[in-house]
């Protein structure tokens, strides 16, 4: 029996004097698998700033699958038509739903000219959906080979796979011994 | 596998639970804050590094295991209260606080970090390795709790008082995480773990670094020499709670395989 059990958390609403914070700035989150896969877009969070975007992006996004990279930066940098001279990472979204993935790098002044360069040099005359672009510098990178995103203890319970596995086996479990149960009914029945 | 004799064999098991015993408790108390944690991302990345927390005591119950002939899953849910070696301010309670949460933390992973990082070197190859390893998780989670208290102690008049207030309260708590378990002067002596005469101070300056960067001034003195709590198994109310609620399920049927 749990005795004292803490479910019900004592909530205490009326104790802050500090306004809640609804409005954090959003950041999209993109992550690498392997070291020749493109970046591609994982999601997206709320954080204060950029020091807080990356420790809930390494948890957040970074833990669901093996990571070995991880980019963060503002949505409104990876959405915005102006910027600086700058090298440009840039992204393509080829169909509305997909995630946006890396193509490459362009040198460009603004967000704006990135995207044409992007339509260039990578998209052609395909057909695409969105294009995003944010300057290198404004973009926060997490390499998981010297700053550690996917765990090296075993983190299996972590993962869907392993729980449906475990699950699955329960079921049959279960299944065997009600096919053992209406047997033995059927049995008495004939019996008696 | 190594071989000790049965004093140091006994010595070994009890650093290893303490080691154990105080991650899985902080992972338990943790995980409490899934759901309600502050903010949405707080609430997974919190949630995720208890789950880290768990695995790591895992890891050590597996190794430890290995000795005392049990499963992990016993040693972690079958013991006597006084069996246990934690240290009292893992389990002791946040009253749902998220500063009182985050002081926790924070005293505690700098200390399984410097612990990890010195236990790196022992001459129990197998504890090595496995701290070895652990030292580069244990970073994740160090960095993550100094921006915390960055955060809080820079945010406002309120959180700045709020985050002195919970690490002062759990000063005294922390300090006993330094109490060593039986047998330590053993393993010592045996040449298996170094002395760690030093390791308060070491650890003093991780935390009093990160004030300084915080802005925050906290006193944190060491324990008395001979003060004994948590690591000799003479347990807080709050541990005994704690307790209660993880064996809950596990003395329900203790032979349920899961």
């Amino acid at each position: 029996m749990i005795t004292n059990p803490r479910i019900k958390p004592p909530f205490k609403d009326d104790e802050l004097e500090t306004q809640e914070v609804n409005a954090f700035p959003v950041w999209e989150v993109f992550t690498q698998k392997k070291e020749t896969d493109a970046h591609t877009h994982a999601g997206s969070l709320s954080a204060p700033n950029a020091l807080m975007a990356a420790n809930f992006a390494r948890e957040h996004y970074g833990q669901d699958q093996v990571c070995r990279s991880m980019w963060i930066g503002l949505r409104d940098d990876f959405k915005s038509k102006d910027g600086c001279e700058d090298t440009y990472e840039v992204f393509v979204q080829w169909n509305a739903g997909d995630r946006h993935v890396h193509v490459g790098q362009v040198g460009a002044a603004s967000g704006e000219e990135a995207e044409a360069m992007c339509k260039k040099d990578f998209v052609g005359d395909k057909e695409f959906y969105t294009i995003w672009t944010i300057p290198h510098q404004a973009m926060n990178s997490i390499d998981g080979e010297e700053d550690m995103i996917w765990r090296s203890t075993d983190q299996s319970y972590r993962l869907a796979k392993g729980y449906s596995k475990i699950v699955r086996q329960k079921w049959d479990a279960i299944r065997a011994s009600k096919d053992v149960d209406d047997y033995q009914k059927e049995d008495l029945k004939d019996t008696f | 596998m190594s071989t000790f004799n049965e004093a140091t064999q006994q010595a070994a098991i009890n650093l290893c639970l303490s080691i154990a015993d105080d991650k899985l408790f902080l992972g338990h108390r943790n995980s409490n804050w899934t759901g309600i944690a502050p903010i949405l991302e707080a609430d997974i990345a919190f949630s995720s590094l208890a789950q880290d927390d768990i695995a790591h005591a895992s890891a050590i119950y597996e190794l430890v295991g290995s000795l005392m002939g049990d499963s992990a899953d016993d040693i972690a849910y079958g013991r006597k209260p006084d069996a246990y070696l934690c240290a009292d301010i893992v389990t002791k309670d946040d009253g749902f606080d998220w500063a009182n949460a985050i002081a926790r933390q924070f005293y505690c992973n700098h200390f399984d970090l410097l612990r990890f990082e010195r236990l790196s070197n022992s001459s129990w190859s197998e504890l090595a390795a496995l701290c070895k390893r652990l030292v580069v998780e244990q970073h994740i989670q160090v960095n993550h709790i100094n921006d915390w208290v960055m955060q809080l102690a820079t945010g406002t008049t309120e959180s700045k008082e709020k985050i002195a207030h919970a690490l002062n309260e759990y000063a005294n708590e922390a300090s006993m995480m330094f109490e060593t378990p039986y047998g330590f002067e053993l393993l010592i002596e045996d040449g298996i773990v170094n002395s760690s005469s030093d390791i308060f101070d070491a650890w003093h300056k991780r935390v009093s670094e990160q004030f300084n960067r915080a802005g925050i001034e906290i006193e944190v003195k060491q324990r008395s020499v001979d003060a004994q709590g948590g690591r000799s198994g003479i347990h807080s109310e709050d541990f005994n709670e704690s307790l209660r609620e993880l064996q809950a399920v596990y003395r329900e049927d203790p032979t349920a395989a899961w």
